[in-house]
């Protein structure tokens, strides 16, 4: 540096020298760090999963729609009325979805999942269910509350599993009769995204979250609920909330980010998430 | 936080193993985030931490040079992350250093005051001046690999050592 700092640097480097002599880690235990690591990518694996057979029963759900619009002989109809009955696999609940044969809907502009899909939701508590099924993967997902009506705003609070305490708040909108009703976003009270920016490559979020060994996830979404990124923060843990302020980088050919969301992992390994929270950006 | 699984040994970039960098690695990241954070055992955690996102995520760092500062970063990330969300802890304990001659007990005693008001007023820094003089005089990097370490300009990298130097000259004269 300069000669009026040479002082300065030589004392900062015996501070900091004197201050590493002093600091004798334990031996970090790298089976622990490996068999985490292991169960984060399973997770990561089975979202994956997950979501590829959503696309390809999509696809299936699309094809199948054209071969009867060809067999009618009449390319001028776009949507019949042949409603399949889809049902979450593991849910208590009741509540069913129907969708269409039409390929492709308008882009409403209203913010939401699922997107310009196939799938179209005509009643709320369906988009709902399949959002904590699909996109956040609970296990057995549980709705224990409603709110608002069925005509264009609804809300609806979901457990991971029938025992569960903690609660993810589902929040969906009527868009019309073309593209139905879709989730515009999830909140709950174990975790909260105050503040967040894109500036195209990197997401910057802050806010506040409890999670087990306060390790929240942190994942950047598609408006089809792909996973484009993910990482994860530190914040509180043991029901104590705590702040935390991180970033995560998406690449920039991933697709064009829609949500990001933080969420605490199913210790359990039997779903994905025990509860999420999100932001549109 | 998840269900332990059967391991495999987890594919980081250009053939590294966890283990080895883990070895090569730890103790230093630990004392590294020492400089933030007083208690050794949450340096722990942080590095362990940032040891997780490497090995969960290895897809995240696809450039085997870049392994080495992607830890750095997130370690002094997670410190100072430690540091907003929990209580600073005890004050910071400055022990005799191992590299001191025979000294008089109250040449002791003055060199651990100087020291602890030397780290004390590192920690007062902002946040990218403190990481650029901790990977300078302790890690003794060069400003290229500082300035990959933060995401930053090599410019930069002279600036915060600059200003931060200057900060720290200006709080020690104070301390006087």
């Amino acid at each position: 540096m300069t000669d009026d700092l040479g002082p300065v640097e030589d004392r900062l480097r015996r501070a900091l020298t004197s201050r590493a002599d002093a600091v004798e880690p334990r031996a970090g235990d790298v089976a622990v760090l490996e068999a985490r690591a292991e169960a984060a990518r399973a997770t990561h694996r089975r979202r994956l999963t997950l979501l590829s057979l959503a696309a390809a029963l999509a696809v299936i759900a699309a094809v199948a729609g054209l071969l009867v619009a060809v067999s009618d002989d009449d390319p001028e109809e776009l949507a019949t009325e042949s409603p399949t009955t889809t049902t979450a696999p593991t849910t208590s609940s009741t509540t069913t979805s129907t969708s269409t044969s039409t390929t492709v809907l308008q882009d409403d502009g209203v913010p939401g999942w699922p997107g310009a899909t196939a799938r179209v939701f005509d009643n709320p508590g369906a988009a709902a269910l399949n959002f904590v099924t699909d996109v956040l993967g609970f296990a057995e997902p549980h709705q224990s509350s409603s709110e608002g009506n069925d005509v264009t705003d609804a809300s609806f609070t979901f457990n991971p599993r029938p025992t569960a305490s903690i609660a993810t708040v589902v929040d969906v909108h009527n868009t019309g009769p073309i593209r139905g009703w879709v989730v515009t976003g999830a909140r709950s009270e174990q975790g909260t995204i105050d503040e967040f920016s894109f500036d195209g490559t990197t997401v910057t979020l802050s806010g506040s979250a409890t999670a087990f060994e306060a390790t929240v996830a942190v994942l950047v979404l598609d408006q089809e609920g792909n996973v484009l990124a993910e990482s994860f923060t530190m914040a509180g843990a043991n029901g104590e909330m705590g702040p935390y302020q991180t970033t995560i980088d998406v690449d920039p050919g991933a697709g064009t980010p829609f949500w990001v969301m933080i969420g605490e992992g199913d210790a359990s390994g039997e779903g994905d998430m025990v509860w999420a929270a999100t932001a549109t950006l | 936080m998840m269900a332990v699984m059967a391991t495999s040994p987890p594919e980081l970039p250009g053939g590294i193993d966890l283990a080895s960098l883990h070895r090569d690695h730890y103790r230093e990241l630990v004392k590294l985030a020492s400089f933030l954070v007083d208690d050794v055992g949450r340096c722990e955690e942080v590095v362990q931490e940032a040891f997780l996102k490497v090995a969960a995520r290895p897809g995240a760092v696809r450039d085997p040079d870049r392994v080495v500062s992607y830890l750095r970063s997130a370690v002094l990330n997670g410190a100072r992350s430690a540091l907003r969300r929990k209580d600073p802890g005890p004050r910071l304990q400055v022990v005799a250093s191992t590299a001191a001659g025979p000294e008089s007990p109250d040449t002791a005693a003055a060199r651990r005051e100087d020291e602890a008001a030397v780290l004390e007023a590192l920690r007062r820094l902002p946040e990218r001046q403190q990481s650029v003089l901790v990977l300078r005089y302790w890690l003794d990097l060069p400003e290229s690999e500082i300035a990959r370490t933060l995401g930053i300009g090599a410019g930069t990298v002279k600036t915060h050592a600059r200003r931060g130097l200057e900060a720290l000259a200006a709080r020690l004269e104070d301390h006087r």
